[in-house]
């Protein structure tokens, strides 16, 4: 199964739909103009809501990530490079206020940059 | 933090029609039980709506209310009408799923081909056929997954538009509460309304659009499942921590060791991050739930 | 509702059939030995417990006793209507009636009814084919009696005195009907209704014991006393029972319409 829903993950429901969705193009699962599924299959596929599913398409939808055409369904509407570069957009914003804090703190860059290195290691 | 979400942005295959409007909800049984004290409380249409609580709590009482089964304070309405004007659009399946124990599954289907309105018999039939009911069996040797299945088959084959369980998967094997969350799922795609009760938390996570806790007759939480993760937090802080002056929290309580607090508000939050040895969480619904009963409440 | 009724009632519909039909029999085959029973008569008291209390009143005139007795008439009216069917009408009628919402109340099939359907028509929808079962029973033996009697040779009619007796056990029926069906609704398990029922149907004739309160006894219009004896027809304690068969119907629905399941 290439999308798994984790209740125990700090993101709703929706958020991993979309996390997976935009990983997959990432790994080339889809590429740009290809089909994903339909919310009804997508929603039996993982076991979860239609309307979850409904509202994630949705987002990605007003985020450009995904269009749909009628009749057909939802397809993808950027490439892998366009996902990379949401993808950083999200961790830019996520990223911000907690760098922000620990600048506060006092924390020197370099530590921050170990943290990472070591964290991506761990991965 | 996830970014906040308002209660319009969700609704999808439905709309923001309330299906079920309850308000002031209070009933006394003789004997003196306060079942229920006074609750707000609306299911959407195109919505799955779960009602969660300990036994007790008031669910029951809730649901009987709502389908004119007791005399209760308070309004109610179905589909903006009383519930006596609207019933072929209301399919109930009742906690205890006795039926008639002299019927076989095809009599089950005659009979209710004569007394329910918009009924479908041959809905009735792929359903039992597809739970694999034995059509010539009677009744009364059924095991209660096979009188859950028939129950089910027989509300489903009623056209309604708001569909109310209580406890449907409760007894289950694995195969058919799956067959009864697909159901569900297909419930929600063709646009219908599906109140229900469970105690099975995980479940109630990845098909309910928005659920309401009750406990002792009292509402201590309604709204979408989604909220929960965006909005809430669980912190664990030392006992002697002082919380700050403007504290809005759900919950507090004093766990064997730590203070857990429960809570929504940004403010906190921000203080409480800045807490000494506080330990943030984001709450799936079982920790929510658990946490949200375990604790008193404060303003 | 009638066919989902009538499956409920099968088994029930079958042993009362059979058990009258038997009773039928026997009484017809017995008729020429009742002659010959009641004619040796004396005042011989174990014989006389096996007569309903009116007889009593006649025995001083033993000679015409056995001339009515020779009567096929008389034998039909006093010993099928007067004696053996018409004592077992308001058992009868319990044990078809007492289940007909207790039971469903019992055994939670009750939601299912509910759920469905609104109180009135969950009422009617019981109680009219309910209605429909017993009476057809009722009038199929009350009109079967005297046409076997014809067909088996005996001198018998469809006079105005036995039109009389079929309509005050009608009546009757009608009455306990709407009686045992609000036992049934009253009560939540099926062993209550069954208890106060039997109560009821043994427990009646002791208001005879008392001058004031004989009225209260039905079995002497049940079992069409004044038909007998006088050959009329009781008419105002037959509006009596109607209408209190009407309130007491009325009653039914009302706890119905308010009670909480």
């Amino acid at each position: 199964m290439w999308m798994r829903v984790e209740l125990r993950s700090p993101l709703p429901v929706y958020e991993q739909i979309k996390m997976g969705i935009k990983e997959a193009v990432m790994i080339g699962k889809f590429e740009r103009d290809s089909q994903i599924p339909s919310i009804r299959e997508l929603a039996k596929d993982i076991q979860v809501n239609p309307n979850t599913v409904a509202r994630a398409y949705r987002e990605l939808e007003s985020e450009g990530i995904i269009f749909s055409r009628p009749g057909i369904g939802f397809m993808i509407n950027v490439n892998r490079n366009g996902i990379k570069n949401r993808l950083l957009e999200d961790l830019e914003a996520e990223l911000s206020p907690l760098i922000k804090r620990m600048i506060k703190a006092g924390i020197q860059k370099k530590d921050m940059n170990e943290v990472i290195e070591r964290l991506w290691e761990e991965e | 933090m996830g970014r906040r979400i308002s209660e319009k942005e969700n609704g999808t295959f439905g709309t923001e029609k309330k299906v079920l409007m309850i308000k002031g909800l209070d009933k006394v049984y003789k004997g003196g039980v306060h079942a229920v004290k006074g609750i707000d409380f609306n299911v959407n249409e195109g919505e799955v709506h779960a009602l969660l609580g300990p036994n007790g709590a008031g669910k029951t009482t809730t649901i009987k209310s709502a389908l004119g089964f007791i005399h209760y304070q308070g309004e109610i309405k179905v589909f903006n009408e009383a519930i006596d004007d609207v019933r072929p659009n209301v399919a109930f399946v009742p906690e205890d799923k006795s039926f008639y124990e002299f019927m076989t599954p095809e009599i089950a289907i005659k009979v209710c081909t004569r007394i329910v309105d918009q009924f479908d018999p041959n809905m009735a039939f792929d359903f039992m056929r597809r739970f694999s009911l034995p059509m010539k069996k009677k009744i009364k040797g059924f095991s209660h997954g096979m009188k859950t299945s028939l129950y089910l088959s027989l509300c489903l084959a009623q056209k309604a538009s708001l569909y109310i369980f209580d406890e449907p998967t409760w007894g289950l094997d694995p195969i058919r509460r799956d067959d009864v969350l697909e159901i569900i799922r297909n419930l929600v795609i063709d646009g219908k309304t599906v109140l229900y009760t469970s105690h099975i938390i995980s479940e109630v996570e990845k098909i309910a659009d928005r659920i309401s806790i009750l406990f002792d007759g009292r509402i201590l939480f309604s709204g979408y499942t989604d909220d929960i993760k965006a909005n809430f937090r669980i912190f664990y802080l030392p006992l002697d921590y002082r919380l700050p002056d403007k504290c809005g929290f759900l919950s507090s309580q004093k766990d064997r060791e730590k203070r857990v607090i429960l809570t929504a508000d940004e403010e906190t939050i921000r203080s409480l991050r800045q807490a000494e040895q506080a330990e943030e969480v984001v709450p799936n619904l079982e920790m929510f739930f658990q946490t949200l009963l375990r604790g008193k409440q404060y303003a | 509702m009638l066919k989902k009724t009538m499956m409920e009632m099968q088994f029930r519909i079958v042993l009362f059939v059979l058990f009258f039909v038997l009773m039928l029999v026997v009484l017809i085959a017995t008729r020429p030995f009742i002659d010959e029973i009641m004619a040796q008569m004396n005042f011989d008291s174990e014989q006389m417990k096996n007569l309903p209390d009116f007889f009593k009143n006649i025995l001083a005139e033993t000679s015409q006793l056995s001339k009515m007795v020779e009567d096929d008439q008389f034998f039909l009216l006093s010993q099928w209507y007067s004696k053996n069917f018409g004592q077992f009408l308001p058992l009868f009628v319990l044990i078809m009636v007492f289940p007909m919402f207790s039971k469903e109340v019992d055994k939670g099939t009750i939601f299912f009814l509910l759920s469905k359907k609104n109180r009135p028509a969950i009422f009617w929808g019981k109680v009219i084919p309910g209605y429909m079962v017993v009476m057809g029973i009722t009038l199929f033996f009350v009109f079967i009696a005297p046409i076997v009697m014809m067909l088996s040779g005996y001198s018998v009619a469809f006079t105005p005195q036995l039109l009389a007796m079929i309509v005050q056990q009608l009546i009757s029926v009608t009455f306990f009907y709407a009686l045992f069906l609000l036992f049934s609704i009253v009560f939540n398990d099926q062993i209550k209704p069954v208890l106060a029922g039997i109560l009821v149907a043994f427990g009646l004739p002791f208001f005879s014991m008392f001058e004031g309160t004989k009225w209260l006894n039905p079995y002497p219009y049940i079992l069409g006393q004044s038909v007998v004896t006088k050959g009329t027809f009781d008419g105002v304690y037959s509006v009596g029972l109607l209408a209190l068969t009407a309130v007491i119907l009325w009653l039914g629905l009302e706890v119905f319409k308010k009670k909480e399941f």
